[in-house]
């Protein structure tokens, strides 16, 4: 599949003072098609300046950026602007025009779209009717709460079926519970039509919405590990992550490499980043009788380490497929990780549970 | 660009005004303003101008003869009634005839010790019919008893119990005062005619050639214009240049027409009134310029934020400029219709209170119209640049 937006080695950089300081380094992402992915970071990071360049909105200065197939290294305003109108943007502040109607706001997404306008009042209809605003067409943003304005908002991104779909902080004038209606929103509807989105935020309690999650610390592109974990060990809590924080490694693995071996001294925790890692038993002269397929955001290797001086049950190979990557924390960290907090004690249980209660993996779960 | 740009960027336009609909008004109201600004200067000035030309307009003549030595052909000095019988032996003079004119002063009839000024006082030969006002040629017999005189009845104010008088009475004997060392005389007004007034006469009667001579003291050889009608086949310029060739260079010869001009051009650019005039105009369209340019810009930067979010989405800056071009455009007619409307009714408002002529003609209403466009489209092109500053790198600010 091709992707909607490739980043390569791009760097930027703002002027300041008589020079220029430069904010984003080196940064490599491509975004594919149908998928969600979460830019987060700390304030200042370079989070809005990422997402200005990839919606066309700033001239680029180095490096390569394409969107939809189109180089935008050295790329004419007018191209840009062409370029514009097949992504959707979704603003902190909404951005609504305070003096059109619901309905009219919607519909000035679709003025580039050749269409007859009582096709485009249509489709305006029934997208607003889908956000739950199909009787609001004719109110005024000022008559609506912040959660219906945001709505209005995606709506006037989403209208035109952008490919590509860029939201910018899009909770954080939200409270949680209409912040989650909201990315939820986001994500069915570019699912719906295959769209890919990247989300920039602050908002942990989003994060699962993501399929990927990257960050930018000081301007340079990382896998955001921390975040990935939050996602694989969702009752974790935030203070916890400190103190993880430079106590773990990501190891990347070949297609088929082992991970663990079974009998092997039961040492480190895994949590699946990227790839399809299989849990598999070796008997021998027949080929490995496959226990169970783990995904991204799964873990394995927990419960070996709950009871010290065990063995490990099961070989844990990666697929042969794919390359795959994984987060791997050592006994120690896990055991004050478990040991401080129950919450994450109650998930792996809860996780545990699952397995065994699962008839046909219990038996032979690998860490049992 | 694409019709369906164009209506979106004028809804965008018309719906941006009906949002802030206090500016909005303000701005209307400044537009209506500097509307009737103009047609109060364009009226005052074609009223003066056409005022002015009235008179040597109400005479059915072809070509004026005056002495050489006058300013304009309204402010003339005596000359020899020979050169004016001279003209008949010209080819294509069909005949001639003398006018007399001078400025006196009036008794004001309500307070007996002043005087009203600019009075000026039109002598003809009674059987000459060149002078062609309404209410001349009906009143000519009663013209021909000594000292009588037909009154404009379109006088200034000041001279309305003069005319109210007469009206009472069918008579009036009044006192006038022709020359600075006495030159009190005592007339009789007999009729009313129609003239209308100038900024240098506020009323005008008119009398016999006999009349004239014997209340300003004037010598019978010397008058002040010599009329001359061309035979009807002949081009008055060419008689004009003929004319002007057979007399001696101490009068001198024009054709009506050219009257009128010199008379136009003479108070538009030789006296400081024309320049008044010139300059009120562009005073007024400037002021325009920045009332406007004002609340354009204030609206633009009120709306930066919604600007830039379009162009996020993909609007052209063509788009954005017809918003603001929409804007202005709206406006100049929202402001001129009731602009328009209050103009007519000050210049019917003028009209009585002055006695000078404002009328509403089509090509100075279109003139006013063109004169509000290019207002607005000075000021929306000086706010365009506003929009320079719609940044949409700025919008997830
Ligand atoms: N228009 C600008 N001019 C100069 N510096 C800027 C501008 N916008 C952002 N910066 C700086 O660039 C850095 C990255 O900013 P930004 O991309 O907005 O970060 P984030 O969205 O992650 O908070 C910050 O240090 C910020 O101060
Ligand atoms: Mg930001």
């Amino acid at each position: 599949m091709d992707a909607i937006a490739i980043v390569e080695k791009l760097n930027y950089y703002y002027p300041e003072g008589k020079g220029e300081r430069q904010v984003l380094f080196d940064i490599n992402l491509s975004i594919f098609p149908g998928e969600v992915i979460i830019l987060t970071g700390e304030s200042g990071s370079g989070k809005t300046t990422l997402l200005t360049l990839i919606g066309c909105l700033r001239s680029m200065r180095e490096g390569s950026l394409k969107i939809f197939g189109e180089e935008l290294l050295n790329a004419s305003e007018k191209k840009r602007m062409t370029l514009r109108r097949r992504i959707g943007y979704i603003f902190q502040h909404f951005n609504l025009f305070e003096f059109m109607t619901v309905g009219q706001n919607v519909q000035s997404s679709l003025v580039h779209e050749k269409m007859l306008p009582a096709q485009a009042r249509q489709q305006t209809q029934d997208l607003l009717t889908a956000v739950g605003l199909g009787d609001r067409l004719n109110s005024y943003p000022r008559e609506l709460s912040g959660g219906q304005k945001q709505r209005v908002a995606i709506s006037r991104a989403l209208v035109h079926e952008p490919k590509l779909i860029l939201a910018d902080e899009p909770t954080a004038a939200l409270d949680s519970e209409t912040g989650r209606d909201v990315v939820n929103l986001i994500r069915n509807l570019a699912k719906d039509k295959g769209s890919a989105v990247l989300i920039v935020t602050h908002d942990r309690r989003i994060l699962d919405i993501a399929d990927r999650i990257v960050r930018i610390e000081d301007g340079k592109l990382i896998t955001a590990y921390r975040e990935e974990m939050t996602l694989a060990l969702p009752t974790i809590e935030d203070q916890y992550f400190k103190q993880l924080e430079g106590k773990y490694q990501t190891k990347d693995f070949d297609p088929g490499e082992i991970v663990i071996d079974e009998g092997d001294d039961a040492d480190t925790f895994y949590v699946i980043v990227e790839g399809i890692f299989e849990a598999v038993k070796i008997v021998p002269d027949s080929p490995p009788k496959l226990l169970r397929q783990m995904h991204k955001n799964e873990y394995f290797g927990e419960i070996g380490l709950l009871t010290p001086g065990s063995k490990r049950t099961a070989t844990v190979r990666v697929s042969e497929d794919a390359p795959g990557k994984a987060i791997a924390i050592d006994r120690e960290t896990f055991a004050s990780l478990v040991k401080d907090s129950e919450l994450t004690y109650a998930a792996v249980s809860h996780q545990l549970r699952k397995r065994l209660t699962d008839p046909e993996m219990g038996e032979n779960d690998p860490n049992v | 660009m694409q019709l369906r740009y164009c209506k979106q960027s004028l809804a965008i336009a018309w719906w941006q005004l009906r949002h802030q609909k206090a500016q909005t008004l303000a701005a209307i109201v400044g537009i209506a303003f500097t509307t009737v600004l103009l047609f109060m200067q364009i009226g005052f000035r074609s009223s003066f101008i056409g005022s002015l030309v009235q008179f040597p307009k109400s005479f059915d003549c072809d070509i004026f003869i005056v002495s050489a030595s006058s300013v304009t052909v309204l402010r003339p000095l005596p000359f020899s009634e020979r050169r004016l019988y001279q003209v008949l032996g010209v080819e294509g003079v069909e005949s001639v005839s003398p006018t007399y004119i001078n400025s006196f002063l009036w008794r004001d009839p309500r307070d007996r010790s002043l005087f009203l000024r600019q009075v000026m006082g039109i002598g003809f030969p009674l059987n000459s019919r060149f002078f062609e006002a309404p209410g001349v040629a009906d009143n000519l017999d009663k013209l021909k008893l000594n000292k009588s005189v037909l009154i404009d009845e379109r006088s200034r104010p000041e001279f309305a119990p003069i005319i109210d008088l007469f009206r009472q009475q069918g008579k009036t004997i009044e006192e006038i005062k022709t020359s600075s060392q006495g030159g009190l005389h005592r007339i009789k007004v007999v009729g009313l005619f129609e003239l209308g007034t100038s900024t240098s006469f506020d009323a005008s009667i008119v009398m016999s050639k006999s009349t004239f001579l014997s209340l300003f003291d004037r010598h019978p050889s010397q008058i002040d214009w010599g009329l001359v009608r061309v035979k009807p086949g002949y081009d008055v310029d060419e008689v004009t240049e003929r004319i002007r060739e057979y007399l001696p260079n101490d009068v001198r010869a024009f054709s009506k027409a050219d009257v009128l001009n010199k008379e136009r051009n003479f108070y538009e650019y030789r006296t400081p009134l024309g320049l008044i005039f010139r300059f009120g105009l562009l005073a007024s369209v400037v002021v325009g310029i920045i009332i406007l340019y004002q609340i354009l810009y204030v609206k633009i930067a009120q709306s930066i934020q919604e600007y830039a979010t379009l162009k996020a989405m993909g609007y052209s800056q063509q788009a954005l400029t017809l918003v603001v071009i929409g804007e202005a455009s709206i406006l100049a007619v929202s402001g001129y219709i009731p602009g328009f409307l209050a103009s007519c009714w000050m210049y019917e408002f003028l009209e009585t209170a002055t006695q000078m002529i404002f009328v509403m003609r089509l090509d100075v209403a279109i003139a006013v119209l063109v004169s509000i466009s290019f207002i607005c489209f000075v000021s929306g092109g000086l706010a365009v640049g506003k929009l320079k500053e719609a940044d949409p790198a700025d919008i997830f600010g």
